[in-house]
């Protein structure tokens, strides 16, 4: 069995940061480049190791579209002991970065079919990077519906961005936030009270919903009570991958190792796991 | 290849004139327990044992490991230096042999593999040694593991009266042996029938195949819940275990100069899964105890083609509460004959 062993799963690039950007009062976003001009290659939905040297390494979902190629970004909310590092970083500073890992937002088995986009607070960071790229894709999508939420107007990632994705008339947009402010004018409430007014054709329709952990029950009662069958329903769950190749068992739900059958799962994979949701 | 005969008188000649060109690896009593350590001299061998404290899985996968060495200013890194000696395991039980044959899955398994284990796997020889009579705590039986045989072992040592019937399995394995003499037809038959007379007792756990469509049945049982009750999430259990894989990877740096670890990590912490959010998706101990369960005779089951206890019983020996495998088995198995 002489088998050429490649150099350890855990070295890594280094990447630049280029540009950095404070998205909210927790949330910074990073602009990264990797040496050389290498492209990182990765599926909207896919996720990177990124460590500072001393401090530790955690994964991170890729919130740039693959179709943006000299550069990726992240977005960061500033939360654990490697994040508040991060946030430190200045333009020119480097980080670790390995990976894409996981498995990502099935794009080719998307096309052709009606896309209804449902993001609750953080979860627009990994559903950003699918957003960009049906949109630099456009015509090879169906119908677009994007459906955000937010606790209160400020927490709203992306402003300027989401306002871009609210002007196009290839895209149907609302925004749903739980309190409002004085100059709020969208809806109030919660994310699910804006599924049932979206038109759809069920058999030709595939939903992304990326939230957090409490979000996705309701959200799906709803998608479920529309039709739209389970395999079409992707989400995409947070686990604290490690070593981000499968080996580690931290990320593990039952059989699936998140990291690797993961991020992004479709509903009918994970329904009959307790310990997914 | 040829079967052949060790002197026991000879043993340690033997394990000498390994040691010149192998790293040594064997039981060795050290503070009253049985460990598998480095030996300097074959002397220090000693097979007077039941199964060494810890398993051998820290040999490839070691507790604590360097991934690499790092300069915060350079941020160059360094990959350790790795010693090209190879490595032999003696006396090797055929419960932790299992436990070995397990990991070599999952260290090779998917697109990944994962070099620092396979590095020093690759670079081994296994020398199993039988083991006579099954500890209190021992269900290797159970698994149908034989302690008298490993397929993974390049040579399978069997003792009977003043010799040891040496099983030569690979080519690797024969090379070591080449010069002592062939076993007769007559060593055979006493050797085959020592592992008759030590057949295994009967257990009193549903069979295999049995408690697997338990454990599905079972997922939702508050039976987890009771088992856990009395567990401190200590983790012991999964640090004794030969197959239990899991760890963490984590930065060490003095100065500039610093280090990415990777250490044994177990499902049994109750913060093993808390995210950096304060989520955590196993928030109870019957969520953990299953976990570590299922893992074992379930998902690995399903992702790594065996089930990855070898009924080594380990873990019910070191439990400080006296968890006890055999029971949480036997437990979830009454849990769902209720059921039904």
């Amino acid at each position: 069995m002489k088998i050429q062993l490649k150099d350890s799963l855990y070295t890594l690039v280094r990447g630049k940061v280029l540009r950095t950007r404070q998205l909210t009062e927790l949330e910074k976003l990073f602009e990264i480049a990797l040496p050389e001009g290498q492209s990182l290659d990765h599926e909207p939905g896919q996720f990177v190791q990124v460590s500072i040297f001393g401090v530790g390494e955690a994964p991170i979902s890729i919130c740039s579209s693959p179709t943006k190629r000299d550069s990726f970004e992240l977005a960061i909310r500033k939360v654990g002991r490697l994040t508040r590092a991060l946030h430190e970083l200045e333009p020119g500073d480097e980080v670790g970065i390995r990976g894409p890992y996981g498995k990502g937002f099935p794009v080719t088995l998307m096309e052709g079919n009606d896309i209804m986009i449902v993001g609750g607070g953080i979860g627009i960071v990994p559903l950003r990077s699918l957003i960009n790229y049906i949109i630099d894709n456009r015509r090879d999508f169906g119908k677009v519906d994007i459906l955000l939420g937010c606790k209160t107007p400020k927490d709203m990632l992306f402003g300027d961005e989401v306002e871009t994705w609210q002007k196009r008339v290839d895209v149907n947009f609302s925004c749903t936030v739980d309190r409002a402010d004085p100059d709020w004018k969208g809806n109030i409430g919660l994310i699910t009270s804006l599924i049932p007014g979206v038109n759809l054709d069920p058999n030709r329709t595939f939903a992304a919903v990326v939230g957090p952990p409490v979000m996705y029950k309701y959200v799906i009662q709803e998608l479920r009570k529309k039709q739209i069958p389970d395999r079409q329903i992707l989400v995409s769950l947070e686990r604290h991958m490690k070593c981000g190749l499968g080996k580690c068992g931290h990320c593990q739900i039952e059989h699936f190792y998140c990291c690797q059958d993961g991020p992004v799962f479709s509903f009918d994979q994970i329904k009959d796991l307790e310990g997914a949701i | 290849m040829k079967d052949k005969i060790l002197l026991k008188e000879n043993l340690v000649s033997f394990g000498n004139s390994l040691i010149e060109q192998y790293r040594l690896i064997a039981p060795v009593k050290s503070n009253g327990f049985s460990l598998y350590k480095p030996v300097g001299n074959a002397s220090e061998i000693c097979l007077d044992y039941l199964r060494p404290l810890k398993s051998a899985k820290e040999i490839f996968f070691p507790q604590n490991e360097t991934l690499f060495f790092f300069n915060k200013k350079t941020q160059k890194i360094a990959e350790p230096a790795y010693d090209k000696k190879p490595t032999i395991l003696f006396g090797a039980v055929a419960c932790d042999l299992a436990g070995i044959a397990a990991q070599d899955r999952l260290f090779s398994a998917g697109a990944y593999l994962d070099s620092y284990y396979l590095k020093r796997r690759r670079n081994s020889i296994l020398i199993g040694m039988a083991c006579p009579e099954p500890g209190e705590m021992c269900f290797c039986g159970f698994f149908g593991i034989d302690r008298f045989a490993s397929d993974i072992a390049d040579l399978f040592f069997t003792p009977f009266s003043d010799k040891y019937y040496i099983k030569v399995n690979t080519e690797a394995g024969a090379r070591l042996v080449e010069s002592l003499p062939d076993a007769a037809a007559a060593d055979a038959k006493t050797v085959e029938r020592l592992r008759c007379e030590n057949a295994e007792p009967k257990w009193d756990i549903p069979p295999l195949d049995e408690l697997a469509r338990m454990l599905a049945e079972g997922f939702e049982a508050d039976v987890w819940d009771e088992i856990a009750q009395k567990c401190i999430g200590c983790a012991a259990c999964t640090f004794v275990c030969p197959t239990c894989h899991c760890f963490d990877i984590t930065d060490e740096a003095k100065g500039e100069i610093g280090r990415r670890v990777r250490t044994w990590d177990g499902c049994m912490f109750p913060k093993f899964t808390l995210h950096a959010s304060g989520h955590n998706p196993r928030t109870k101990g019957g969520q953990r105890m299953r976990q570590r369960i299922l893992h074992k005779f379930s998902y690995f089951k399903d992702n790594q083609g065996v089930v990855s206890c070898t009924g080594c019983g380990r873990c019910a020996e070191i439990c400080p509460v006296n968890v006890d495998i055999r029971e949480v088995l036997k437990q979830l198995g009454e849990a769902c004959e209720r059921k039904s």
